[in-house]
């Protein structure tokens, strides 16, 4: 559904370089990494708001500017900023909207704006960040399209409303046929729905693949530091050594298990702590 | 297309600050500068309130950053040049109707002096017009906001200024009666031709610049 | 039906849930032929990934559990009889070796837990 091959765009002092992964129909995809990474860019070359340098993007199997037009009306898209025309309302905003989709459905528009409780007469201006991403999802889920693609929809969001979006999201996966692409840095909202997790730090790819994969591939080691030597400090990604003790996160946990039998322990990690180990090893 | 116009319509009328601030803008310019000749004061309104309902809708992309949503829209950068283009001639008829209606409004009620438009005032001020666009839109679809609109604001206030201000002494203000006078056809053409090739190169600098 | 998985296990989720309903058929809770939740709405109740879902259902397939007809959804398969009273037994089996564990750690010989059987075989 959304393929992405050896994109690359050279910024000066910032380069997206080779980013490749692939989306199937019918799936979740996270898109995670430290600010700066590239997720936003990235995101904004597939919607061709920027020129890539080299590389090829498919989306829905064709070619992402060639049939640019066909491929966005099939496309729901969600900002991290609002760039709506702040001095209209929410109805004259979408009546703006509405008549670019050719599958646009108006009632059920009209469903999601009473289900997130907005005033349809209300100016964009008086709207909270909130309520803002979420007239934008009302609009991304609106004309019945195939490919979701949020850039950090739910950053500045209370806890509380980021599970409704991620119910709203298991909603839409219900159908096979669609798929979500999902930018966030924070993590434990993939943590439950994601299926694929692609992570991108310093304008490359780290990895992607599925999200239980990695979570089994990867441990968290801890113990003490007596334990630590040459040898083993190599089988880290990344670690933290303090006066109690060590932890780090490795892709083997097996080995040290092996090795080192109940004198360590090992937990599954999250993907935060894939991310900040990784991010961090690298900056050393 | 028409989704595009209609948008750039919404964005002038629908909304009451800018509707305001049309409406008290000319009025105000008008105080503050001295020109006694009536048909100089029917070009200089024509040619304004086109300029601002054509300028609006890009003030508006500026301030929301809304070009970014309607590009991730499904519409062709092609299409965004061309109905600009379009809606500039449009602006221009809703300019040039809404100043005759004030000033036949004007001349009902007894007002002012009486004003005798001909033909070739509107076709001057067209001409100024499609002139004044052909460089104004180009510089809007290329150059960073803040510099498209001090270039364009050079270009107004000197278009503006050889045709409604200085007296007809000057060459160029000249040149261009006369011609309009004597070869109108001609005129039309060429000045329809400018602004394609205009829109031409607007279409081919919007498709080459990285939208942030 | 009823799934209950636990993210602090170190039993991956998959698992827990083939598991579970593994128990379930065995125990006759499901039934021949029943239809079960479609892998999405249950990845939806769980709050978790469709392919953590399809993975436990792949597995059940595997092992002859369950059955899927493309397009109609996931049906708990004819059990073969004896195999199911087979893994009834081992079940049962595996309890009792745990009770006579129990039982030689706190010296309780095999008389006393005979009779205690029989009075809860009686109370049924």
């Amino acid at each position: 559904m959304l393929e992405v091959i050896n994109l690359t765009k050279n910024f000066g002092n910032f380069k997206l370089d080779n980013v490749s992964f692939k989306l199937e129909p019918g799936y979740i995809m996270g898109f995670i990494g430290p600010n700066g990474a590239g997720k936003s860019t990235t995101i904004k070359l597939i919607m061709n708001l920027l020129k890539k340098d080299s590389g090829e993007i498919r989306i829905f199997g064709k070619d992402h500017i060639k049939h640019e037009k066909e491929i966005k009306d099939r496309i729901g898209f969600v900002y991290d900023e609002s760039f709506f025309y702040e001095d209209l309302s929410i109805n004259q905003m979408k009546n703006i909207i509405a008549p670019f989709y050719s599958r646009w459905d108006n009632k059920k528009f009209d469903q999601y704006i009473k289900e997130f409780n907005l005033d349809p007469h209300q100016k964009i201006k008086k709207l909270s960040k909130g309520m803002k991403m979420k007239f934008s999802l009302a609009l991304a889920l609106s004309h019945n399209a195939d490919l979701i693609i949020m850039d950090e929809p739910t950053s500045g969001l209370d806890p509380v409303f980021r599970r409704e979006v991620l119910d709203i999201l298991y909603d839409v996966i219900q159908d096979e046929g669609k798929s979500i692409f999902f930018s966030t840095h924070i993590t434990t909202d993939l943590e439950k729905i994601a299926d694929y997790i692609t992570f991108i730090n310093n304008g490359k790819i780290v990895f992607s693949k599925p999200k239980d994969e990695i979570l089994e591939t990867y441990g968290i080691v801890k113990g003490d530091n007596s334990l630590l030597d040459t040898d083993t400090r190599k089988e880290f990604i990344g670690l933290r050594v303090t006066k109690v003790g060590f932890e780090g996160l490795t892709d083997n946990p097996q080995k040290f298990r092996r090795k080192f039998g109940d004198s360590i322990i090992i937990e599954k990690p999250t993907l935060e702590d894939i991310m900040v180990y990784s991010v961090r090893s690298e900056r050393l | 297309m028409i989704a595009l116009i209609k948008k750039d319509f919404k964005l002038n009328f629908a909304v009451k600050s800018s509707l305001i601030s049309m409406v008290m803008f000319v009025p105000l310019l008008l105080f503050i500068t001295e020109i006694n000749d009536i048909v100089r004061i029917f070009h200089f309104i024509v040619l304004s309130y086109g300029y601002i309902l054509t300028n609006i809708p890009f003030k508006y992309d500026v301030k929301d950053k809304s070009h970014l949503l309607i590009q991730s829209m499904p519409v062709r950068k092609r299409d965004i040049v061309i109905s600009k283009y379009i809606f500039a001639i449009i602006s221009y008829c809703i300019a040039l109707a809404f100043s005759l209606l004030i000033f036949t409004a004007l001349d009902l009620l007894n007002i002012g002096d009486s004003i005798n438009l001909s033909f070739n005032d509107i076709k001057e001020t067209f001409l100024a017009y499609i002139l004044i666009s052909s460089i104004n839109l180009p510089t809007q679809f290329r150059l960073p906001p803040k510099l498209a609109n001090i270039v364009n604001v050079f270009i107004y206030v000197f278009i503006t200024n050889h045709f409604v201000f200085i007296p007809n002494s000057t060459t160029i203000a000249n040149f261009l009666t006369n011609t309009i006078a004597n070869n109108d056809f001609l005129v039309l053409i060429v000045s329809m031709i400018i602004y394609l090739v205009s829109m031409i190169i607007s279409i081919y600098l919007y498709k080459t610049r990285d939208l942030y | 039906m009823k799934i209950i998985i636990s993210n602090s296990s170190d039993e991956p989720i998959y698992e827990q849930i083939s598991r579970q309903i593994k128990e379930m058929i065995i125990k006759g809770e499901l039934e021949e032929g029943e239809i079960l939740p479609s892998i999405r709405g249950l990845a939806k109740d769980l709050q978790i990934s469709v392919i953590t879902t399809k993975r436990a259902y792949e597995e059940l397939e595997r092992e002859g559990f369950i059955e899927t007809v493309p397009g109609k959804g996931s049906f708990v398969a004819m059990q073969n009889k004896e195999l199911m009273k087979e893994k009834k037994l081992k079940i049962i089996e595996e309890k009792l070796a745990e009770i006579v564990r129990e039982s030689k750690m706190l010296g309780i010989g095999y008389e006393e837990i005979a009779d205690m059987l029989k009075i809860l075989f009686e109370e049924e």
